[in-house]
């Protein structure tokens, strides 16, 4: 048949070569991590920080069997030694094993905060995005007003409504940060639905949860994984700001927050490192995931690759004679 | 008109004049993840003083990297003219510095390009735009003469209201309005050669005519010579005195518009004449398309970068790839392959 | 014609856009009349060109017949089906009928989609397969079809070229066997002599599937070589319709005349190129304040003061021949027709 449309051969067939097996997902994933290691090294390093936090989190009881909160008070405020790695508190509680202890409490925050947030974030978007119109603007108008509320505001209400606590908290952050989140993926889902082959599903008859999930959602997961990792550590930040403020996660619970707040402050003198010891573990897990989120945005915005449209720019600016 | 300006290039080619634009050997590689992609692969051409050359292919063919190496605004990386000699009116272009070359851009060789909505600033209006290469070449002082030659540049090109006009921004022009703007900012420092890189092709058929129809009347009477880059043969046809037909970053055949028209020697050209529908042959006659895909110029073949498409193709066209060789006085083409025995 | 019997019908179709408006005011600050009354109609087995320089509508025209753009008023009738009556559930079930090629290679097709599911689709969402075989064996007679290799189905868009994605979105808007195809542009992206090998294959398509082509185009020498009648639009109107040979022979409206001696002819030989219209000057006005009267006059060298006050009835020359201008109308004084 083809021999009747083309004369002279089927020259669509001889141009390419023969087939190739298609490449397989794991080798994208093996790609993937060499081109994070070469191009980003410094989100390579933060991405081996996550790792290792992660690790941290899950095997807590291995790396300190005796918990967090074994109370030792022959050995209080001792200063780090061989012994107590990270030094004691004032009731005598090892700081290596709240650390540990506190990495997990942060993941569980984290995770738990961000998913919901992201969740929010991909319904309102997606919602507000593909309807557009009216209820775009509805939507679009409400999340601006919420927007305009400072977030500690919120955040004090919320709290002095539920009570503090690891579950209020999760529910709070994952609220706020989930209509700001909105309005990235609405911005993903605007641009996903310029795309040509979106209206060429439109015109063969597709139904508007197929076209969602086959056409607009896949280009709008790269964002969401970006914002995802960023928000990882803007959450931990925000658990942190308040168990430092009390309003956070109750002790004796091993917040890094409120370990800063409630021995931090009060012995910073006598005892440095309950103040140091946790600002670092915290300064050290933001950094990491942020430079790892970066790194991911990089690499899996394809806009950031190439930039072909700058430089056309830039030699018309120059055959300009400017 | 294109006869007789055909016959007098032909005349002109005998007596030997010095040509203003000498490009010999041109090769321009772009580097990529994956290797080289050669955008240029050796071009010679010519261009005499007050002719326009026209220089025809589809996209890949290396047309616009062509005419951008002439001007040295390959982006560099990826880009690098590797090879070659371009000599503009005695002077090796590809020797000066960088800041010499700054001073033939928008001075000597003016460039026009095809997008007229991204190629003027927004921000600006017409007028300050058209007043920066004559500030940047020195080319008039003081305010008010500066005025004075925006407006007769504006004048040049026919756009109405000019002393209105000079004081708008880009997005209250028109599309055909835009072109001309920009070919008025090519013109300010009355340059010897313009290069209008597919000058029309976003514009709409009746106002593509008026924009071309300008340009040639603007070269005809200032005897400025032009570079005309396109893949319309139609434009090609109406607008140039010789052509060279590129494929694959060579010149493929060279001649006038009656040689490549009427008589084309290269199975290219041909084939391109062949896909091509036009107005004056009887309605639906069936096309001939040139079988194939358009190379990959990262994997060019052996021997003639054409031969896997051609009709022709014979042991020899696989193995060697064939130079420019001259037919008559003005017709060239590269193939190894003679056309009329082979038909 | 080969069947003579009406497949599509459009009377006086309109679209309007309206401008600004927001959540609190809903007064639209103006309308852009993109298409302001348009009729006409394709036979079965024909190709009809919708030709214009932009801004002429003559793309949302083809939207609107798919009814992809709403349409303000006005009819379209498919097979004798009024789609512009249809609720969304109808028209879902319609669009087997009627499918579109865009003009974009490369934006039309999906990325992150593999070629057996970009063509399969409409095979998916209008359930004509029963079985993974059965899809996949359509999928391959399709690419067959539109002359590309069966074993190129697993492979994703971004490893073709130009014209084998074109193929590509032919093979998908034929999956679904529809009568009309609404070629918007198709061929105008791709070089020559790709251009050509999608030009034949769309008229080998044509005769094999008997299908009907509206096809819309800027480029009068591809419309007239493919199109069997054309239809030429200004701002929004439709200024001339005609079978192809009396078009490009005996254009009559002024601005059709204008339109086809700007095209450059790929002839070195000054006897071969229409001589230009001297009297075309200036462009295409904007859409959204189009001139009263006929939107032809301020650059028609014909124009008399009836064309700035009234709009041109559409005047009937016969042998399909029909002109929206005051010159031949036989009610206007002085014209052609009336001497």
């Amino acid at each position: 048949m083809s021999q009747a449309i083309q004369p002279g051969g089927a020259p669509g067939v001889a141009a390419v070569p023969e087939a190739q097996p298609a490449p397989k997902q794991r080798g994208r994933f093996v790609k993937f991590m060499i081109r994070l290691v070469r191009e980003r090294p410094l989100g390579a390093v933060g991405g081996l920080i996550c790792v290792l936090l992660l690790l941290t989190g899950i095997f807590a009881d291995v790396i300190a069997p005796e918990g967090y909160n074994a109370i030792n008070p022959i050995d209080r405020l001792q200063p780090p030694s061989a012994t107590y790695w990270f030094g004691t508190d004032q009731l005598g509680r090892d700081v290596f094993a709240r650390i540990v202890h506190g990495a997990r409490l942060s993941i569980i925050v984290a995770f738990a905060a961000t998913t919901l947030s992201i969740v929010i974030s991909a319904l309102i978007g997606i919602l507000s995005g593909y309807a557009g119109g009216r209820t775009d603007l509805t939507v679009q108008r409400f999340v601006d007003g919420w927007m305009c509320f400072p977030d500690l505001i919120i955040l004090i209400v919320a709290v002095s409504v539920l009570g503090p606590g690891t579950w209020q908290v999760i529910l709070v952050l994952g609220l706020l940060f989930g209509v700001a989140g909105s309005r990235i993926v609405r911005g993903a889902v605007l641009a996903a639905k310029e795309n040509v082959y979106v209206h060429a599903a439109r015109a063969i008859g597709a139904s508007t949860p197929r076209i969602l999930w086959y056409h607009i959602l896949p280009n709008v997961i790269p964002p969401i994984i970006v914002l995802y990792t960023t928000r990882l550590a803007a959450v931990i930040l925000a658990e942190s700001g308040l168990s430092f403020l009390g309003l956070g996660i109750p002790p004796p619970a091993p917040s890094w927050g409120g370990m800063l707040s409630m021995d931090g402050r009060s012995y910073m003198f006598q005892a440095p490192w309950l103040a140091i010891i946790p600002g670092l573990a915290l300064t050290v897990a933001v950094f990491g995931i942020n430079m790892f989120g970066d790194a991911l945005r990089d690499l899996l915005d394809p806009r950031m690759r190439g930039g072909g449209g700058r430089y056309v720019a830039r030699v018309r600016k120059r055959a300009g004679g400017k | 008109m294109a006869s007789v300006q055909a016959e007098t290039t032909a005349a002109e080619a005998t007596a030997a004049p010095a040509p203003l634009l000498r490009v010999r050997g041109l090769k321009t590689v772009f580097r990529q993840e994956h290797g080289e992609v050669n955008a240029v692969n050796g071009v010679n051409f010519d261009v005499r003083p007050g002719e326009t050359v026209a220089i025809v292919g589809e996209s890949g063919s290396g047309k616009s990297i062509t005419a951008m190496s002439i001007l040295r605004l390959i982006p560099s990386p990826p880009g690098e003219i590797v090879d070659g000699e371009i000599e503009f009116a005695g002077r090796d272009l590809l020797s000066l510095s960088e800041e010499e070359i700054r001073l033939v851009r928008g001075n000597e060789i003016a460039m026009i390009f095809q997008e007229p909505m991204s190629s003027l600033n927004p921000v600006l209006t017409i007028g300050q735009q058209l007043a920066e290469p004559l500030i940047v070449h020195k080319r008039v002082q003081g305010k008010k003469a500066i005025r004075e030659r925006c407006l007769e540049l504006l004048r040049q090109v026919r756009i109405p209201d000019p002393e209105r006009r000079l004081d708008c921004y880009p997005h209250e022009f028109s599309g055909g309005m835009r072109q001309r703007a920009m070919i008025a900012m090519g013109l300010a420092c009355e340059p010897r050669l313009i290069i209008a890189d597919e000058p029309t092709t976003a514009l709409d058929v009746t106002v593509q005519a008026q924009i071309l129809e300008l340009l040639k009347e603007l070269t005809r009477t200032r005897g400025t010579s032009m570079i005309l880059i396109t893949h319309d043969l139609g434009v090609v046809a109406r607008y140039a005195d010789r052509i060279n037909v590129m494929y694959a970053g060579r010149i493929v055949e060279r001649g006038t518009a009656q040689e490549i028209f009427n008589s084309p020697k290269h199975p290219y050209t041909i084939g391109l004449m062949e896909s091509m529908p036009r107005l004056n042959q009887p309605a639906g006659t069936r096309l001939k398309p040139i079988p194939g895909q358009p190379p990959d110029l990262s994997k060019l073949p052996r021997g003639c970068a054409f031969s896997p498409r051609c009709r022709f193709a014979t042991e020899r066209c696989r193995q060697e790839t064939p130079e420019l060789t001259q037919l008559s006085a003005e017709h060239w083409k590269a193939c190894w392959v003679d056309i009329d025995e082979a038909v | 014609m080969k069947q003579s019997d009406v497949l599509l019908q459009v009377t006086d179709l309109k679209v309007h856009f309206p401008l600004g408006g927001g959540l609190l005011s809903r007064r639209p600050r103006g309308t852009v009349k993109a298409v302001d009354g348009v009729s006409f109609h394709v036979n079965r087995g024909e190709t009809l060109g919708l030709v214009g320089e932009s801004g002429c509508g003559k793309s949302t025209t083809g939207l609107a017949v798919l009814r992809l753009v709403e349409p303000t008023s006005g009819k379209v009738v498919l097979n004798g089906q009024d789609i512009t009556a249809m609720n969304r559930r109808e028209l879902r079930a319609v669009r087997r009928q009627m499918q579109m090629v865009y003009q974009d290679p490369f934006g039309a097709l999906n990325p992150r989609m593999r070629v057996l599911d970009i063509i399969g689709e409409p095979l998916v969402v209008h359930k004509l397969t029963r079985s993974k075989a059965e899809y996949r064996e359509r999928v391959y007679e399709l690419l067959n079809l539109v002359g590309l290799n069966p074993n190129m189905a697993e492979r994703y868009p971004h490893e073709f070229s130009g014209g084998q994605r074109q193929r590509i979105g032919i093979a998908r808007a034929l999956a679904a066997n529809p009568e009309l195809i609404v070629c918007d542009e198709s061929v105008s992206a791709l070089d020559v002599s790709i251009q050509a090998q999608v030009i034949n294959l769309l008229e080998d398509l044509q005769k094999q599937l008997n299908l009907t082509y509206l096809f819309i185009a800027h480029d009068l020498a591809v419309v007239r070589h493919i199109c069997d009648r054309i239809v030429v639009m200004y701002l929004g109107r439709i200024v001339e319709i005609a079978p192809r040979e009396e078009l490009y022979e005996n254009p009559r409206h002024p601005y059709t005349q204008a339109l086809l001696s700007a095209i450059p002819v790929p002839d070195p030989d000054p006897a071969a190129q229409r001589p230009l219209d001297p009297a075309l000057q200036g462009e295409v006005p904007s859409p959204l304040d189009p001139p009263a009267g006929c939107p032809f006059h301020p650059r028609c060298r014909f124009a008399r003061p009836e064309c700035s006050q009234r709009a041109p009835v559409t005047v009937d020359l016969g042998g399909g021949h029909s002109v929206a201008c005051h010159l031949y109308d036989p009610a206007v004084a002085g014209s052609a027709a009336a001497v």
